[in-house]
């Protein structure tokens, strides 16, 4: 399960998000003016490997944010601009958001003149639909988003899943060529076996970009991606150690009215450690002058990257990612005493030993309060500091003998270790007896998601795939969807509550978008209110770059990171 | 000798097998389901057992390790889909016997995998090897010429501060203050040295003396030690009673008398040096075996994990069995039968 790894110092896996900068990001955004900061080269100087480069392999934020604004364009995107206001889809290849009918079953796009691969052949709906079937190669094209499996109108075999193998094998092809049709090669149909009121957002992600079917290499694609977008691949491009980008020369910069394109060349450097990336950027020599890094300041790097000397090369985004704990159903099943654990927490507490205000802020609610289906509500009466002596009255009522005995495991690091500090101290004055259980942060997710090692309070953090509470709730509350006999799936509270399963149909099958996410909201405050899910803090990014960076802008929409359409070098 | 040889040689293989047999057991003991790294963060139990089998994991180990042998010496193809090879044959990668398997996280074989990442780690280690054992003896003979002196309490002192430092805490201070906030030392790297000779040491220079920085606090103090030995040795008074020169003394009869235990522990410092090296890849982000296998075990990557265990035991049982051999080559006393 990849909920969000993301507690290393890489703070590279981040799926994309959404969400609002604080005040200084985005800083000298508006410096950046059409032509005046042409050339140059951009280093990307990155910890953490990207994962994948292949579009349809592609869905951690810092690899989806370089790939859409380099080399792979999509449908609609998400624009460069500050805060929510990134999270307002745009047409990028389309020519506008779509159109879809009144069930959003069917949506239509057509697709600009002067789109053009970099050999300088036009990009066609027969390119986009090659490149989506490319998901359902699951044994070959694995580890991307499976969107495209779900919503697509492909039949389905006995089990319910979708009955096509992918272009390689070419099994039920016929079924899935129903389902994206290619009226001309500019227009473009897709047919959903749903209603997905939120589809023209499902398109920014690069899992539905196109890919040229004579230029596909299979599982080694990520080594050679063909571009459709301004820049392309030099030479070869080296999984773990990164590349060297330059100008595409057919991209026709009229046809793309969301990035500039600045640089003549970008370098990607992979593997340096976290402190190390800092350093360089810190000391800002040579090539460090014209870098950015999509590595969040590690721990030790923090006050300095916050200190008055580096004040004006930072910047720090709320970038979706909500930490929160899940409490077992199956092991704590009384509702009184999970309410007693949620009023107990003091969220202030946690957010301080995770390095304050900088990094994140506290919350009430599972979802993100840069999502369109964020409500601010407050469950149970209690402060951000907490309440443990309404705890226990509650605890007492529940009339379970004290103290509660409670397991919390957590992905174990110095700073999760500190938090999984207060967050016991919060509890034990309430009532609780804790013993905390820190845990291998490689293996973290499959030990929590066992249902025989599962402790009765987990940890977690997770981040939309685009701005819909569609991509919150469902993969992580829907009990049918994620747990079988050897795992919980996303779900690690075990949770497999029949009402809110329904409701998860229902907000799903609604075709206005508005009332989708006011379903979501709904669905949020219950399972919040139930004590079964503690959302804690907010999280947010803070990013150094070098003195020669000219619009510097962190996009909120795609998990915080930096938004390569509208950087320059000096 | 040469049934001593045959025997030694037979007891290596043997144990290799064993530890790569021990490796696969561990690897599938760890709480980690490779399949479920293959499907991104929504992922259904179905799809995950669908990709166990394209990965070839929901067989039984004993045939996995099967495979893995018999790909020692016949080719495999990755994936092995006889209805891929027909479609899409270029999609298959060939894997030429010995074939060390593939690689799902650097989508390559291993062979190529290894094949780029042992040249950085050989000449790391070679480099920092010369340059502990001529610094560290050096230093080591001058303490013990200089028993008592200023010089020799010096050499002890600084050693034993330079002995205590772990290697990754050397490493970090090198690399992020000493070359990229001060600039002191050329930025670290891996250039190979059949393009760029001067490129090669310059970009290896920090790493050399992280590496080597231990050891050759190691080796002042061993060689005094050995040193002191010798030259307490009546041959010594003989010499110089007989007038001869003084360094003559110290290099031809003293140092040459300390040496072959230096080169015995030499020897297995090569192999023991094996985990320092990892550290140091790491922190200079070089792309040796030691940073590929942690990458690989992070990554659940089995096949470069067993690789990079077996490449490690190899170096390890074949540098003592070398000592062995350099014994008796040395010291006309040994004799193996």
């Amino acid at each position: 399960m990849r909920l969000a790894k993301a507690c290393l110092a890489g703070g590279a896996i981040a799926a994309l998000v959404l969400s609002a900068c604080t005040g200084k990001s985005g800083k000298g955004h508006e410096t950046a003016g059409a032509g005046q900061h042409g050339g140059g080269t951009l280093y990307v100087n990155t910890s953490r490997a990207y994962t994948h480069l292949d579009p349809q392999r592609n869905y951690f934020g810092d690899a989806i944010a370089f790939d859409s604004r380099t080399l792979a364009r999509t449908l609609t995107t998400f624009p460069p601009a500050e805060g929510t206001k990134s999270t307002d889809v745009v047409a990028d290849v389309a020519t506008d958001t779509g159109t879809r009918s009144a069930d959003a079953k069917t949506w239509t796009f057509s697709i600009k003149p002067d789109v053009k691969w970099q050999d300088g052949k036009a990009v066609t709906c027969a390119d986009f639909k090659y490149g989506i079937s490319r998901t359902f190669a699951t044994d070959i094209i694995e580890s991307g988003p499976l969107y495209a499996l779900d919503y697509l109108a492909v039949p389905r075999d006995a089990n319910g899943q979708a009955a096509y193998d992918g272009p390689y094998k070419k099994n039920g092809q016929a079924g899935f060529d129903k389902s994206i049709d290619c009226p001309a090669p500019n227009k473009i149909v897709f047919h959903l076996r749903h209603p997905v009121a939120d589809f023209y957002e499902t398109l920014t992600m690069p899992a539905f970009a196109a890919v040229r079917q004579d230029k596909d290499t299979g599982a080694k694609y990520d080594s050679s991606v063909f571009s459709d977008g301004p820049y392309m691949i030099e030479g070869k491009w080296e999984p773990t150690r990164g590349g060297t980008l330059v100008r595409n020369p057919n991209w026709v910069a009229s046809s793309d009215t969301v990035r500039k394109a600045y640089p003549d060349k970008i370098v990607v450097a992979f593997g340096d450690t976290a402190d190390t990336v800092y350093q360089k950027l810190e000391s800002d020599n040579g090539t460090a002058t014209n870098t950015v890094t999509t590595t969040s300041a590690p721990p030790a790097a923090i006050a300095t990257v916050l200190g008055p000397r580096l004040q004006n090369r930072s910047a720090s985004v709320d970038d979706g990612y909500i930490h929160y704990l899940s409490v077992n159903v199956v092991k704590v099943p009384d509702k009184q005493v999970r309410q007693a654990i949620a009023m107990a927490v003091n969220r202030t507490a946690y957010v301080t030993a995770w390095g304050g205000s900088a990094v994140g802020s506290p919350t009430n609610s599972w979802i993100s309060p840069l999502l369109k289906a964020y409500t601010k509500y407050d469950p149970f009466g209690v402060s951000d500091n907490g309440d443990p002596a309404k705890a226990k009255a509650v605890l007492q009522a529940a009339g379970v003998k004290l103290p509660y005995p409670i397991r919390f495991q957590y992905s174990k690091d110095n700073t999760q270790d500190k938090a999984a500090t207060t967050l016991k101290s919060d509890l034990e004055q309430a009532g609780f007896k804790v013993t905390l259980d820190g845990l291998n942060p490689d293996t973290y997710y499959d030990i929590v998601a066992n249902p025989k090692q599962t402790a009765e309070v987990t940890w977690a953090r997770w981040a939309a795939d685009w701005p819909s509470g569609s991509t919150v709730i469902p993969p992580l509350a829907d009990g049918r969807a994620n747990i079988s006999q050897d795992t919980l799936g996303n779900d690690l509270a075990a949770y497999n509550d029949p009402y809110t399963n329904k409701a998860i149909d229902a907000a799903l099958s609604l075709t206005d978008a508005a009332a989708q996410q006011q379903a979501w909201s709904a669905l949020d405050q219950r399972i919040v209110k139930d004590g079964v899910i503690i959302p804690l803090m907010a999280n947010k990014a803070l990013y150094l770059y070098g003195s020669n960076i000219k619009g510097f802008l962190l996009n909120a929409a795609f998990g915080g990171f930096v938004d390569l359409a509208v950087v320059a070098v000096q | 000798m040469l049934a001593y040889v045959v025997r030694r040689t037979i007891a290596i293989v043997i144990m290799l097998f064993a530890i790569s047999v021990l490796t696969y057991l561990l690897f599938f003991a760890i709480p980690r389901d490779p399949a479920r790294l293959t499907c991104g963060k929504v992922c259904t139990p179905e799809l995950i057992s669908q990709n166990r089998h394209a990965l070839g994991l929901d067989r039984s180990i004993a045939v996995q390790y099967g495979d893995f042998l018999k790909g020692l010496v016949v080719s495999r193809d990755f994936p092995d889909d006889a209805e891929l090879a027909r479609t899409h044959p270029e999609l298959i990668i060939h894997c030429h016997a010995p074939c060390l398997g593939y690689s799902p996280s650097q989508q390559t074989t291993i062979n190529n995998v290894m094949g780029r990442a042992a040249p950085v780690t050989v000449t790391l280690t070679a480099g920092a090897f010369v340059l502990w054992m001529v610094v560290g003896v050096g230093l080591g003979v001058v303490s013990a010429v200089r028993r008592g002196s200023v010089v020799d309490k010096l050499l002890l002192g600084v050693s034993l501060i330079g002995y205590s430092f772990p290697t990754f805490f050397v490493g970090l201070i090198l690399y992020d203050i000493v070359s990229v906030k001060y600039g002191l030392l050329p930025s670290p790297g891996y250039v190979s040295p059949a393009h760029d000779v001067g490129g090669w040491v310059s970009g290896m220079l920090a790493p050399w003396i992280t590496l080597a920085l231990a050891y050759t606090a190691l080796y002042v103090r061993l060689t005094r030690a050995k040193m002191l030995d010798s030259m307490a040795g009546e041959y010594i008074r003989t010499a110089r009673a007989k007038g001869v020169r003084a360094h003559r003394v110290v290099l031809k009869h003293g140092l040459r008398a300390s040496l072959p235990p230096i080169i015995t522990i030499a020897g297995l410092d090569i192999a023991g040096v094996l985990g320092a090296t990892a550290i140091t890849e790491s922190v200079f982000n070089l792309d040796g075996i030691g940073k590929t296998v942690i990458s690989a075990v992070q990554e659940a990557d089995l096949p470069i994990i067993l690789v990079g265990v077996l490449i490690c035991a190899t170096v390890v049982v074949v540098m003592n069995f070398v000592v062995d051999l350099l014994y008796a080559a040395i010291d006309p006393r040994v004799r193996y039968t």
